[in-house]
């Protein structure tokens, strides 16, 4: 049933389709693309990448929360096994970037089959509640266990390889991270394992009747998630050069979360803007104030509570609810 | 007992609501503090237990009334916004307190040791562990053996059959969430003068709260009382032998009962 667009052209502009339904996504990438040029600011590069690296970090979370409605409050797990696993394999052992990134991927989906195995065959907070203590279990290992992992004061020494090496290639491979991870997830959404997956969000029982197995389908989906995590929370050490206990810690779950609320669950845009927004106003009001986290936390909650579907979906309606009572009004004179 | 004054209310509020409320361990974390501030004020520790857990009760019926009312059958958002709260409170704590330390003294009728056979007892601990029992057998008895505790089991099995006998349910949540919350503050309270008082208290109490509830049996009141003594002696004996691991021990009963059991030890079949 999925004909082939690509080829049809948009009677208007005469592009093909599938350009014409991204063309945003198109002049943003071509705006960061060329970003490098207008400006030399490491300072800005760096934010960009994490703004980038982040937005894969959100997309992960977004694939559980928002299209399947799994609810994870241990995420930040992954994100920093990433960078644990990844760091110390590369400052302790040796090993090359490339052969890094099939092992961690590997830890990954060990660990998300076995959590999901044990946790999702109940009910979904089962999931919540235990990758929140089994986060929390990771997290005191890396304070404690100092030989390997420096405690608290962190452990640095991890350098990409030397292609990576400047700020601007460093900035152009997040970027193309991204924008691969972008293409999987919007093909992904929309595959039919995606549409099972939206409709376990909706309705899990009926999913189930249809006969889909919905814990394979769960399963599927956390792995996913889980090594995207991964692989941010790896290039996000490697752009950081430095690996901390935080990186587990519940903060970097709830700035998946803040991301992906922000943003709007469920939406393919929603990831990078929750990105944009949640991480640089985060370096900025940290700047200001020590307690920017309350500010955050209570727009956070406030945006829960009544604009629940997100940012960018939310700004969508209203305009849509003036621009008819516009019409309204108009067509009334 | 720390573990099970917590964790009941938490698996109170879940059995009843099916809302998995980890704001509860910021109700913990406040009631930690305000004791504190109460028992500075006025030196009496007594004082201090019963305000703090007054001030639990407030803050429990303020938050089920401001942001939980609205939030009502759709456990996605309570989980995403409790979670908000838990950090606002955190932080609150810490604009208004500061992030060090606080020492909470021992009320002095309660320090020293006791000598029962020829082995030392801390005088604080027997107190908690009497309050944690007290504490059980009030609510146990509360619940099964008043009119409230009735409703509350019934609207626990089946709420529209509660309703459909005109009983007000929703008064019945606040009630059930306010007193979860006291029981928290309390647990707070109580256990300040043992655990120091900092902003991360509350956090570092929630995790060890969900093992003890997923091991109980979530919803479950005495299930939660079993699974605080399970991960309570664990703790203590795993901490004792290797200290690092007392988690660890922890996370793997964790898994065990996931296995055999995954709706915990007292759990329901189905439920919600």
């Amino acid at each position: 049933m999925t004909l082939n667009h690509t080829k049809i052209a948009n009677k208007k502009t005469g592009l093909p389709v599938a350009i014409w339904k991204y063309k945003y996504g198109l002049i943003l990438l071509a705006f960061f693309l060329v970003y490098p040029l207008i400006t030399p600011s490491i300072y800005h590069l760096t934010l960009l990448i994490e703004v980038f690296i982040f937005t894969v970090f959100a997309i992960s979370y977004n694939l559980m929360l928002g299209y399947t409605g799994i609810i994870s409050l241990g995420h930040a797990l992954f994100f920093g096994m990433g960078g644990y696993v990844g760091g110390l394999l590369m400052v302790e052992a040796d090993y090359p970037f490339l052969l890094v990134i099939p092992i961690i991927v590997g830890i990954a989906i060990i660990l998300s089959v076995i959590i999901g195995f044990l946790t999702l065959r109940v009910k979904a907070i089962f999931f919540a509640m235990v990758t929140m203590a089994i986060a929390t279990f990771f997290w005191i290992v890396a304070q404690r266990w100092t030989d390997m992992t420096g405690g608290d004061d962190g452990m640095g020494g991890m350098i990409p390889p030397d292609i990576l090496l400047p700020r601007e290639n460093y900035y152009y491979f997040t970027l193309i991270v991204m924008v691969v991870v972008y293409m999987f997830f919007i093909r992904f959404v929309n595959s039919p394992t995606g549409r099972v997956l939206q409709a376990i969000r909706e309705n899990e029982e009926r999913t189930s009747h249809l006969g889909y197995n919905v814990l394979n389908f769960k399963i599927i989906v956390i792995v996913i998630a889980g090594v995207l995590a991964t692989l941010s929370g790896f290039f996000f050490t490697l752009s950081m050069r430095f690996v901390h206990p935080s990186y587990l810690d519940v903060d970097t779950t709830l700035d998946a979360l803040l991301m992906t609320v922000i943003g709007g669950m469920g939406t393919i845009t929603g990831p990078f803007v929750g990105a944009v927004v949640v991480r640089p106003l985060e370096h900025i009001m940290s700047t200001y104030t020590e307690h920017w986290l309350l500010i955050f936390g209570i727009i956070y909650v406030l945006i829960v509570l009544f604009l629940p579907k997100g940012l960018v979906p939310s700004l969508k309606e209203q305009s849509e609810r003036l621009r008819l009572l516009g019409r309204k009004l108009l067509g009334k004179n | 007992m720390l573990y099970f004054l917590i964790a009941a209310g938490f698996s109170l509020i879940f059995g009843l609501m099916s809302v998995l409320n980890l704001a509860h361990a910021s109700f913990f974390l406040w009631g930690a503090y305000s004791g504190l501030a109460i028992f500075t004020f006025t030196g009496n520790f007594t004082l201090a237990v019963i305000g703090a857990t007054i001030v639990g009760v407030i803050m429990g019926l303020l938050v089920e009334y401001l942001t939980l009312r609205p939030l009502y059958g759709k456990h996605l958002f309570q989980i995403l916004m409790t979670l908000g709260l838990l950090l606002v409170f955190e932080e609150l704590v810490k604009l208004i307190w500061g992030t060090t330390i606080l020492g909470f003294p021992r009320p002095e009728v309660l320090t020293g040791s006791l000598v029962i056979l020829g082995r030392y007892f801390p005088v604080y601990r027997i107190f908690i562990i009497i309050a944690g029992i007290v504490v059980f057998i009030v609510v146990y008895l509360i619940l099964n053996r008043t009119k409230i505790g009735i409703t509350v089991r019934a609207g626990v099995e089946d709420e529209e059959m509660v309703q459909a006998l005109g009983i007000d349910i929703r008064k019945v949540f606040s009630g059930v969430f306010g007193l979860g919350a006291g029981l928290a503050a309390l647990g707070g309270v109580i256990g300040a003068p043992f655990l120091g008082v900092y902003p991360e208290l509350g956090f570092e109490m929630l995790v060890p709260a969900l093992i003890v509830v997923i091991i109980g049996g979530l919803g479950s009141f005495h299930g939660s009382f079993v699974g605080a003594i399970i991960i309570g002696l664990s703790q203590s004996f795993g901490g004792y032998f290797i200290p690092e691991f007392a988690l660890a021990i922890n996370v793997a009963l964790l898994a065990i009962v996931l296995l055999i059991k995954p709706t915990g030890l007292f759990g329901m079949e189905g439920g919600h």
